[in-house]
């Protein structure tokens, strides 16, 4: 009897003691051991590249590793890859991560969080490098707000000197790539050094988890600002072998507003002191074996562009009618076709589905909503899109050539789109190849329609006196 | 928001260079390429590029055959309809005549939409 109450109190004890140990697993037995930020503002979109030495000093294995990010900081975010480092230096292999946004209850100041899913569980008292990278758009914020024709344009990039992360971090070091060595001002956290155009903030030691210094660096920013803030890109597949895409852009210039007039004479006669901050080509890196492309607007084509065709990719450089200065915008639309078999396969399972890569042709542009419509053809029944990053997907109609019950459209849509995002994606639809017959045999249908017709109007009798 | 699965990156890697040229290719030699491709399509699974039934550079030429013929047999229809008095004519032959001439014409005018850059 008195062995039995034992027994039940030591496993109360037991499942009252592991309880409590449970979610303190979370935070407290993973600690960075050094941590080194490169954060490159050569560009409007920021890339952060993150290298953490994560030590588990707890008990049990660790599968998760988390980011954190300030509210301010998370709107803007628009990619985070994590990868792991295996082997040393000549046979280095990176293996990527999953990373998820993730939830907390207890989150200090409103921070949100990133999970990285780590493939191999960390072991207790193990350490692994974590190589991560995360892009920003719209985070420097042009001060003065407007500029005027002749000057230079200069940009506030608020960030903190301390890494923010729910874990000690033992050492840590930052540095900042400034595209020119002008830097107007930046806030000195000891020790702060600048050389040429790189910043240094630290190395600091031992500071405290969520520790967080706010900094702000005033630097000189001329690389062109170029926002889609729309694209609508329509890609038609038409199994008689084309892929028809149409792109309709809202281009505008999202750096320190012009003011004042535009002197076209100033801009080019002095072409290095005037209009730096502005932009005249975009450059758009379409598939190869591109063909009948086109470049217009609601007035009409716009003759300043060039195509240059390759093995690998092509090349459309485009000039809008006028260069783009701070606040100004372009709307535009650039189309092209492609060959149907280099984009439309036959999966195992016996569906078909098109590869193509999301995401907007332009190099270096920041796109605020991208929607891509895939039009599949008439009679294609189950469509689904597989992506790799999540979209908002839904289906819609359309109506088009020889179309009797339309045609169904995949419509995914993204907002933050960056360069990073031009990964394949594809669309997988069911297709019976008896339905191609249908346009033809309409076609039929309406020409015998007129020769029966005919022959009815001349077997008729239509006299009104026999 | 409906969110999208993750899918292995393998198919895509795999862009398909198949161009089938084995018309060259002796019985035997075949034979063993066939073997080979089998193995290869058993690990490997390279997706099937998708083409269009008919090639694509044979469209104006079909355009043209096709719209000719159908033609050809519009005016045998219309001088079969005109030449003969009106208790003679034959209904079978007047509907066989214009079907034949409306397949071909139907035909022919969707290789003529595709030809000239309407893909339907």
């Amino acid at each position: 009897m008195e062995t039995l109450l034992r027994l039940r109190a030591s496993v109360a004890i037991s499942i009252f003691a592991l309880l409590l140990v449970l979610p303190s697993c979370s935070a407290q037995d993973i600690q960075v051991v050094n941590a080194e930020r490169r954060i490159d503002l050569t560009s409007h979109i920021i890339k952060v590249f993150l290298t953490l030495k994560v030590e588990n000093t707890g008990a049990s294995p660790a599968s998760e590793i988390l980011l954190a990010f300030p509210p301010t900081q998370v709107d803007h975010l628009a990619v985070v890859k994590a990868q792991v480092a295996i082997g040393k230096r000549k046979k280095k292999t990176y293996i990527p991560q999953d990373v998820n946004p993730k939830e907390l209850p207890d989150a200090p100041n409103g921070t949100k969080y990133f999970s990285i899913s780590l493939l191999n569980p960390l072991a207790a008292g193990e350490a692994v490098t974590l190589e991560v990278l995360y892009m920003l758009t719209h985070s420097l914020e042009p001060f003065p707000v407007e500029i005027s024709q002749s000057e230079s344009q200069l940009v506030y990039y608020r960030d903190s000197a301390l890494i923010l992360s729910p874990y000690h971090i033992k050492q840590q070091i930052t540095f900042i790539k400034t595209p020119t060595s002008k830097v107007e001002s930046f806030t000195v956290v000891d020790p702060a050094h600048r050389a040429g155009t790189e910043l240094k903030y630290g190395p600091y030691n031992g500071h405290p988890p969520y520790s967080y210094s706010p900094v702000i660096v005033h630097f000189e920013n001329n690389s062109p600002f170029a926002v889609v803030e729309e694209l609508v890109r329509e890609v038609e597949i038409s199994h008689w072998g084309s892929l028809q895409i149409t792109e309709q852009y809202k281009l505008a210039h999202a750096g320190a507003r012009h003011k004042g007039v535009f002197s076209r004479v100033e801009y080019q006669s002095r072409a290095g002191n005037s209009g730096v901050s502005s932009f005249r080509h975009l450059l758009a890196r379409l598939p190869p074996r591109v063909h009948s492309v086109y470049y217009r607007d609601e007035i009409g084509n716009i003759s300043s562009s060039r195509l240059r065709l390759g093995a690998q990719k092509s090349e459309l450089e485009i000039e809008p009618r006028y260069p783009l200065f701070g606040g100004w915008k372009a709307t535009f639309i650039i189309g092209y076709g492609l060959p149907l078999e280099d984009f439309l396969f036959e999966s195992p399972d016996g569906r078909r589905y098109l590869n193509f890569s999301y995401g907007c042709p332009l190099v270096e542009t920041v796109v605020d909503k991208l929607t891509i419509k895939v039009v599949l053809p008439e009679g294609s029944k189950g469509p689904s899109a597989v992506v790799p990053f999540p979209v908002n997907q839904y289906l819609e109609k359309k109506y088009s050539y020889l179309d009797v019950v339309g045609r169904t459209v995949v419509v995914l849509e993204k907002k933050n789109v960056v360069p990073e995002h031009n990964t394949p994606f594809q669309v997988y639809y069911h297709f019976n190849p008896i339905f191609m017959l249908a346009e033809p045999l309409m076609l039929t249908s309406a020409f015998f329609l007129l020769f029966v017709t005919w022959v009815a109007y001349l077997h008729i009798d239509l006299s009104l006196r026999k | 928001m409906v969110q999208a699965h993750l899918f292995s990156l393998l198919y895509i890697h795999l862009l398909p260079t198949l161009r089938n040229g084995s018309s060259l290719l002796s019985n035997s030699k075949r034979k063993l390429d066939a073997e080979r491709r089998l193995r290869a399509s058993a690990t490997t699974m390279a997706p099937r590029a998708i083409t269009s039934p008919v090639p694509d550079s044979l469209y104006p030429a079909l355009a043209f055959l096709m719209l000719a013929i159908g033609l050809i047999f519009t005016a045998t229809f219309f001088i079969y309809e005109t030449t003969s008095s009106r208790r003679n004519l034959s209904i079978v032959k007047e509907v066989t005549t214009g079907a034949v001439a409306s397949v071909f014409l139907g035909f022919g005018s969707l290789f003529l939409l595709l030809s000239s850059g309407v893909y339907v």
